[in-house]
């Protein structure tokens, strides 16, 4: 009995543990042979993951290879409000707003949403982020991002343009070559511990292709006396706005684009729209006196008036169909140069009327006027200028003398830069070149000829007469010291309530210098200057100061690079 | 199997796995390290950026112009008169200044030379 009971208890037990590890070994079968890919799956879910490598945006630069636009780091600030407790919070909004300036109210908000991550702030300098670091608040983290920085601020603000939160390109060149700049992102797949922390382990890689260098024709300095000469005359004469472009007339690089108003590119989010407009490619006119350069060119080319033939300027008012047209200051008889130099509106239409309308609007065609110039810059419109057919009976009493056609400054700086240029049209262009990262020439622009607009021959004797205009007409004040200038100055009536009105007017001014061997052309434009408003008073100034530096500048550069250049010869000998 | 065999059996691939656990850890170890030295050089690579545009923005010819040529600023360009062109190499000035001004040519005389002949001056000189 005894045995028996004692067998009894050894099999009960014995089956027990058989089904124990019978238990175990059919679950270690399903885990490691039903379950096992599904188990695989969840393990490689925990413990990699994919992230986004981040290309760096490419940088650009001025002709001498300063930056003008490039990224830096940046901290953007980041809250997990389910990690935090109550006395976290409060600590947090006692201390982010008076640290970098956070709104409590917004901050509070943030913090009490039931969510595993808000953003707080986006890009951050490195300053800020280490005083908030300093302070150790729990459930606070920063995320490293890039963020666009312009060491320049304003300068050549309208042409660089700017990148936005998220990297891409909004204004400008940063908008118009933006998928060159941006590059490509890449991919890896990280190794991450029980803690969520990536480790270095990559154990898949697409390498990220960084974003191409854009190398510009504008020179920084140059930028730099434009900004200034242009801010000095803005505020002078509280003008609405204003425009300025330098042209290298040879090539038709840009060697300077500024506008005003302006705006600082690190502080875009606080600009408004009218001060982020490109004026100089999108705002369109009347040009006033300045489009006499396209009559003084037709007519020397056609041979209908000789520089010395006498023009009779009706002593300041002359009738055209049922309007009388007025000259600024009543003349009698002038020579044609005079004409010019003197701004003479009524000898200027005589000659047009003997030209004939469809030959100067062929000539204004041919200047480029009514037609966008084709500069690599986003906004350009084409501005007007009315078909001969379209032309009413009085429209050869105003065409001829800039009004009835609307024109940007940059149609203006490319006519007076191809009269500059011996009659050779260019077309005008900011991108230089496109580099990658390590310096390889992906693309390069070369100088454009769009056509010969005047013959050589008679692009020198306009030079003279504009030469005149400086000397001894009505652009005097762009006079430059030692220096032969030429140029044109223009004061148009602005149409206020459909009518010309007496108080509002644009005030431009055309010219280039050297006039022996032309650098630098350039247009001014000033919208309804206070004060003073003609052209020789607001803008020949502008250009004189302007082309003074510009000139100095280019010839201490050209002596450095003869030096350089000449000292690398010595010692290749 | 005897218990002897199985027990040497057993610390064998204790052992082993041990070994294996060890190499583990070491290579997560050396990955944090990793971490760690990548975290210094990007911190590194930042602050070089950051320190990169403040020199381009004092560079600038918006910085550098707002201070040298601030209208109380006596400061200019250098017009073309004040530019002097010399067109010669550093020897050719040399030998230039050398025919402005000649020096006494040296030559090399022994003593008897020294103290009868005729072609030097004679002349005391002070001791340098």
């Amino acid at each position: 009995m005894y045995f028996r009971k004692r067998s009894l208890r050894f099999i009960l037990l014995f089956i027990f543990f058989i089904l124990f590890f019978g238990f175990f070994t059919l679950k270690l079968v399903l885990i490691q042979v039903f379950r096992s890919s599904y188990l695989n799956h969840l393990a490689q879910k925990q413990q990699t993951h994919v992230i986004t490598l981040a290309p760096k945006r490419g940088t650009i630069y001025d002709r001498q290879f300063r930056p003008l636009a490039l990224d830096i780091a940046a901290y953007s600030l980041y809250a997990a409000p389910r990690m935090m407790k109550p006395a976290d919070i409060e600590k947090a909004i006692d201390v982010l707003p008076r640290t970098i300036g956070l709104d409590k109210d917004l901050l509070r908000e943030r913090l009490t949403r039931d969510k595993g991550f808000v953003w707080l702030a986006r890009k951050l300098s490195l300053d800020d982020m280490e005083k908030v670091l300093a302070f150790k608040l729990r459930g606070i983290h920063f995320m490293k991002e890039s963020k666009r920085s312009y060491p320049g601020h304003e300068a050549a603000a309208h042409l660089v343009g700017f990148a936005g939160t998220d990297g891409h390109g909004l204004e400008g060149l940063e908008l118009k070559f933006d998928k060159l700049l941006a590059g490509r992102e890449g991919a890896a797949q990280i190794l991450r511990d029980a803690r969520q922390q990536d480790l270095l382990i990559e154990q898949a890689l697409l390498k990220p292709q960084d974003g191409f260098d854009l190398i510009l024709t504008i020179d920084d300095n140059i930028q730099y006396f434009v900004e200034q000469a242009l801010a000095k005359g803005f505020q002078r004469h509280r003008a609405m706005s204003a425009s300025v472009v330098v042209l290298n007339p040879r090539t038709g690089e840009v060697l300077a684009l500024a506008n005003r108003p302006t705006y600082d590119l690190n502080e875009f989010g606080k600009s408004h729209e009218d001060q982020r407009k490109n004026r100089a490619v999108c705002d369109m006119y009347e040009p006033g006196s300045v489009f006499k350069v396209v009559l003084t060119s037709a007519a020397l080319e056609k041979g209908i008036v000789q520089e010395t033939d006498k023009v009779f300027c009706e002593n300041g008012a002359y009738r055209i169909v049922n309007h009388t047209l007025h000259d600024h200051h009543a003349h009698g008889t002038l020579t044609f140069r005079e004409v010019v130099e003197q701004s003479s509106n009524i000898g200027v239409v005589k000659i047009a009327q003997k030209l004939g309308g469809p030959v100067f609007n062929d000539y204004a065609q041919r200047f480029g006027f009514g037609k966008r110039t084709g500069i690599d810059v986003p906004g350009e419109i084409n501005g007007s200028l009315k078909s001969y057919g379209q032309w009413s009976k009085i429209s050869i009493g105003s065409v001829p003398i800039g009004h009835e056609v609307g024109v940007t400054t940059i149609q203006l700086a490319c006519a007076i830069a191809a009269i500059a240029n011996d009659g050779i049209l260019m077309k005008p262009y900011v991108v230089k070149e496109i580099r990658d990262k390590n310096g390889e020439t992906i693309e390069k622009f070369s100088p454009h000829v769009v056509r010969q607009v005047i013959d050589p021959a008679t692009a020198q004797r306009v030079k003279s007469i504009l030469a005149g205009a400086i000397e001894r007409g009505t652009g005097k004040l762009a006079r430059i010291k030692n220096v032969a200038a030429a140029g044109k100055t223009g004061t148009a009536q602005k149409i206020v309530s459909g009518r010309y009105s007496h108080d509002h007017f644009y005030a431009t001014f055309i010219g280039f210098a050297p006039v022996e061997d032309p650098k630098v052309a350039m247009a001014i434009m000033f919208d309804n200057p206070r004060g003073t408003y003609f052209g020789g008073t607001v803008c020949a100034p502008i250009f004189k100061e302007i082309a003074e530096n510009v000139l100095k500048y280019l010839q201490a550069e050209e002596a450095v690079q003869s030096k350089k250049s000449h000292a690398a010869e010595e010692s290749s000998r | 199997m005897n218990l002897k065999k199985f027990s040497v059996l057993c610390l064998t691939v204790t052992i082993f796995s041990l070994i294996y656990i060890q190499m583990q850890v070491m290579i997560y170890d050396l990955a944090y390290q990793a971490k760690q030295r990548e975290d210094q050089a990007l911190k590194l690579s930042d602050n070089n950026t950051h320190a990169t545009v403040n020199i381009a923005r004092l560079k600038s010819a918006q910085n550098l112009g707002a201070h040298f040529f601030d209208k109380n600023v006596d400061v200019d360009f250098a017009s073309r008169g004040n530019i002097i062109d010399v067109q010669a190499t550093p020897a050719e000035l040399v030998k230039a200044d050398r025919a402005v001004s000649p020096t006494i040519v040296k030559r090399a005389s022994s003593l008897l030379d020294k103290v009868f002949g005729f072609r030097s001056i004679a002349e005391a000189r002070p001791i340098r």
